[in-house]
């Protein structure tokens, strides 16, 4: 490719550099790996779950306090990974789009609605000089009443996909790959089963030695459809069935 | 013509011993014409928090909106429930926004304190201004013919069902004589450990 000249501006706003790259765009996605966590998000029959590992950065900081995973809407939960006040802000933002939708609607925003919406103003972000883009990735799961249950993976650079099963953080990669290899041989869990295969994909890619009180999992189904949280007691159940499987 | 009298309608709550009661009338009407006879004007906000709005029709369904808007933002961010003194202030401050351009709607809240049960009634005018007595308040097109009423049934301390009846002969009482008001009544009496809904067949006009 041909080296074009640039005066070096296009490392700090988001603007190409002559090889076509954004890098602001390209340094927010370093920024989600920036706190070292990792998530997982699987889907099942008719349910969907997110585990993600927990860690408390200072031992003043009250545990209960720490957390990467959040409810936007009655039907709708997420993790966000990255910079950590930029995901508050997103967060708070997409309850507050959720909300104004349900207000003008009358039904709550699906998440597909809501993903899209948050990817475009990521993509603003993406455009624009004067706002850089958020240093933070989001999972999303809701149960639709049209689709079933959904996992939504939206990224700083605006896009959003519906996914089969989904991970985020600094094992991203390796996740990807665990989970493609599962999800070919089964697909079709219940409840349990895509509770256990997020934990089963977490673990092997974070190495064995993950216990209960390192992780969060939330989930929703089709008669749960809020914000359900898993005890540390019944993650713990749950690894302990994983790993009598093995 | 009023209009806060265009459609007509009465609310009134009182207070009693770690209970609320609140009832609504059911005519919905355009003037003289009744348009429907099961238009409840009281709604539920959250389990043990009422609110009530009478007057004109068309905003207070638009307020009710604005106020489910704000309760689900409240609970999702503060990760906890509406107590009934924030909820009115939440709607006093809304209705206070629209100062020189307000609802037509008088807004009353009635309910019990998430934690420690206790009860808190409460009415405002268009534009916001809280007045909240130990003992009932009313709005609606009945409301001068409750309050004399709910003066001589009102006691200190009631329990559940000696509140619910104060509560119903008043209202009953407000339905024969308003003509903007009637078709029924119902009433809600939330207590800690639940709500019971009732509804009173009285003239039918």
């Amino acid at each position: 490719m041909s080296r074009g000249s640039s005066a070096g501006f296009d490392r700090h706003i988001t603007i190409f550099s002559p090889e076509g790259r954004v890098y602001q765009v390209e340094y927010a996605f370093k920024a989600i790996n920036s706190t070292n966590l990792s998530a997982v998000a699987v889907k099942g029959v008719d349910s969907a779950c997110i585990a993600v590992q927990k860690r408390i950065p200072d031992k003043l900081i009250v545990s209960d306090s720490v957390t990467s995973v959040y409810q936007l809407t009655p039907t709708i939960s997420c993790c966000m990974l990255g910079i950590i006040p930029d995901c508050k802000y997103q967060v708070r933002r997409a309850q507050l789009e959720a909300a104004q939708w349900k207000y003008k609607n009358a039904y709550n925003m699906p998440a597909e609605q809501l993903a899209r919406r948050i990817a475009d103003l990521n993509q603003f972000y993406t455009q624009n000089a004067e706002m850089r883009s958020l240093g933070c990735g989001m999972l999303m799961i809701s149960f639709d009443d049209e689709d079933g249950p959904q996992v939504y993976r939206i990224d700083p650079a605006g896009s959003y996909r519906n996914m089969k099963g989904a991970g985020l953080g600094v094992k991203d990669t390796t996740i990807k790959h665990s989970l493609e290899k599962k999800l070919k041989k089964k697909s079709d869990f219940d409840k349990d089963g895509t509770i256990q295969c997020a934990l089963e994909v977490l673990q092997e890619s974070l190495g064995n030695d993950v216990r209960a009180s390192d992780l969060e999992l939330i989930y929703v189904t089709k008669d749960k459809r809020a914000f359900n949280k898993l005890t540390t007691e019944e993650i713990e159940a749950h690894l302990t069935i994983i790993a009598n499987r093995d | 013509m009023s209009i806060m009298s265009y459609n007509g309608g009465t609310v009134l709550a009182m207070a009693g011993n770690e209970c609320v009661c609140i009832a609504t009338d059911l005519r919905f009407g355009e003037q003289m014409t009744t348009v429907a006879v099961d238009q409840k004007k009281v709604h539920k906000i959250s389990d043990k928090v009422y609110v009530g709005l009478a007057g004109f029709a068309s905003d207070a369904k638009t307020v009710l909106e604005k106020i489910n808007f704000r309760k689900g933002l409240y609970e999702l961010r503060e990760n906890r429930k509406l107590k009934p003194e924030v909820l009115a202030t939440m709607i006093s401050n809304l209705c206070y926004q629209h100062r020189f351009g307000s609802f037509f709607t008088e807004p009353l809240v009635a309910g019990l304190d998430p934690i420690t049960s206790k009860p808190y009634i409460c009415a405002m005018d268009t534009i916001g201004c809280i007045a909240a007595p130990r003992d009932f308040v009313a709005v609606g097109t009945g409301q001068e013919y409750l309050l004399g009423v709910c003066e001589t049934f009102w006691r200190e301390n009631m329990n559940a069902d000696d509140l619910f009846e104060a509560t119903a002969q008043s209202i009953l009482s407000a339905l024969e004589r308003d003509a903007a008001s009637g078709w029924g009544a119902v009433v809600y009496t939330i207590t800690k450990d639940n709500v019971n809904v009732r509804t009173i067949k009285a003239r039918m006009d």
